[in-house]
């Protein structure tokens, strides 16, 4: 199943050890895609999060926000139907949050379901898109256009 | 399993490196492996030429007949043919009394020298060597040459075999326990060196299961480097050994050359035992590995 959802982090999750292509290449190795395709797709992805400068670059070697985008990147990379990106733009601050956000929208305009967790009011109510409140396991609102609810 | 054929030259790679990352762990394992090996591989050595000198003296197991000296060639004859039908024996050979002295010689290496003066008046009787088809028939057999005429006496060895089986079964049994104690000892401590190395990554392998990969991707590294540890733990044991009986089968069999002892030939035996414990090596590797990431799969 995991292999049909690409999941994005809060602590991004990225092997330290690797380089930021090693990374996202890994998501495919692990599916057992062929060599000559891991190298093309993960080119595009990178292409597609602006990193293909850093691709020999190490996480550590990143800023927050760059790491989000090889954490995305990694997600994507073997076109999964969905995404599920749980509170991404926790760990970074306002400026590098909307450049996350914009790249989710545009993965999101090219046909790929984001869902996204957040606690982050003005992105919610900037961006306007379904927003779905769960409380206690429950869901108590389901807006198509939906803001940050005020008790929440 | 399913993706071994594909990615099995990056398993490899992975397990590699990560034999090279944790040097000073890979050496303590590949020791534990190497200590273990040692004693089992002595161990066996001893053991299997316990067995090969038990085999050899239950297949020596002989009835001496002493030919009583008043018997002339005919009454021999007759002897002969009489033991020869009897229904538990499978051969008889004849070896006069000038042969039994040269035999009993050449049992004394150089200190057989002596009995030469013997070859003057030999006090020796000629016998008759009968061999039953089974070795636990000889008592009864013997009994039975025994009553014949023109015997003096029979002269068999049961009650030294059956001490010395004792003491081969005996030393066996605490040899297997032995080995059996010391193999599981080398694989806590692999299965401890490697589980030491996996916790540093356990991060690593959290982040793999996340990203989608089955747990035999994540153990196929993991497998291919216990391997790796056996296996090389393996290549002193295996040297030492071949040397070392090499050179004991050098120096000790002048020695014990026509005495009942014997050691089992330097050719198949020593490549069988390297074998066995390269075998034992790797599957020690392989347990402990796999037993260490096991638990580190459940995220």
């Amino acid at each position: 199943m995991r292999r049909n959802i690409g999941v994005v982090f809060q602590d991004f999750k990225l092997l330290p050890k690797l380089t930021v292509y090693e990374n996202v290449a890994f998501a495919l190795e692990v599916i057992g895609e062929n060599p000559k395709n891991i190298k093309k797709k993960v080119l595009n992805v990178l292409d597609l999060v602006q990193l293909k400068h850093k691709a020999r670059s190490f996480p550590d070697e990143l800023s927050g926000g760059e790491q989000q985008r090889v954490s995305i990147a990694r997600s994507i990379v073997n076109n999964p139907p969905v995404i599920i990106a749980d509170e991404p733009t926790g760990n970074l601050d306002p400026e590098t949050s909307w450049e996350i956000m914009r790249l989710l929208e545009e993965i999101n305009n090219r046909g790929t379901t984001v869902l996204m967790a957040t606690h982050n009011k003005v992105i919610v109510n900037t961006i306007r898109k379904r927003v779905i409140a769960i409380e206690d396991g429950k869901i108590v609102r389901d807006e198509a256009r939906g803001e940050y609810g005020l008790y929440e | 399993m399913v993706f071994m054929n594909k990615t099995l030259g990056r398993h490899l790679r992975e397990a590699v490196k990560s034999l090279g990352r944790n040097a000073w762990m890979s050496i303590a394992s590949i020791s534990a492996v190497t200590v273990t090996l040692l004693l089992v591989g002595t161990f066996l050595v001893i053991m299997m030429n316990l067995n090969n000198i038990a085999s050899n003296i239950e297949e020596d197991v002989e009835i001496t007949v002493l030919i009583d000296r008043t018997a002339d060639q005919n009454a021999q004859n007759q002897l002969e043919s009489k033991l020869k039908n009897l229904e538990k024996v499978e051969n008889v050979q004849f070896s006069s009394k000038d042969q039994e002295l040269e035999k009993l010689i050449k049992s004394f290496g150089e200190k057989g020298e002596s009995f030469k003066l013997f070859e003057q008046d030999n006090p020796l009787n000629d016998v008759f060597i009968v061999k039953t088809k089974v070795p636990e028939d000889t008592p009864v057999v013997a009994e039975e040459i025994k009553k014949m005429r023109y015997v003096e006496n029979v002269q068999y060895a049961e009650e030294t075999v059956k001490k010395l089986f004792e003491v081969v079964n005996v030393s066996r049994n605490i040899g297997i326990v032995l080995i059996i104690g010391l193999v599981f000892t080398a694989m806590f401590l692999i299965s401890n060196t490697i589980k030491i190395t996996i916790f540093a990554r356990r991060r690593e392998i959290e982040i793999m299961k996340l990203v989608g990969a089955t747990n035999w991707f994540i153990r196929w590294p993991f497998f291919l480097e216990g391997l790796f540890l056996g296996a090389l733990g393996a290549v002193i044991p295996i040297t030492v050994l071949v040397v070392s009986y090499n050179s004991l089968v050098n120096i000790a069999v002048p020695y014990i050359q026509g005495s009942f002892v014997e050691l089992l030939p330097f050719s198949p035996f020593v490549f069988q035992i390297s074998a066995i414990l390269l075998l034992i090596g790797v599957l020690i590797g392989i347990w402990g590995s796999l037993m260490s990431v096991r638990k580190f799969l459940k995220v």
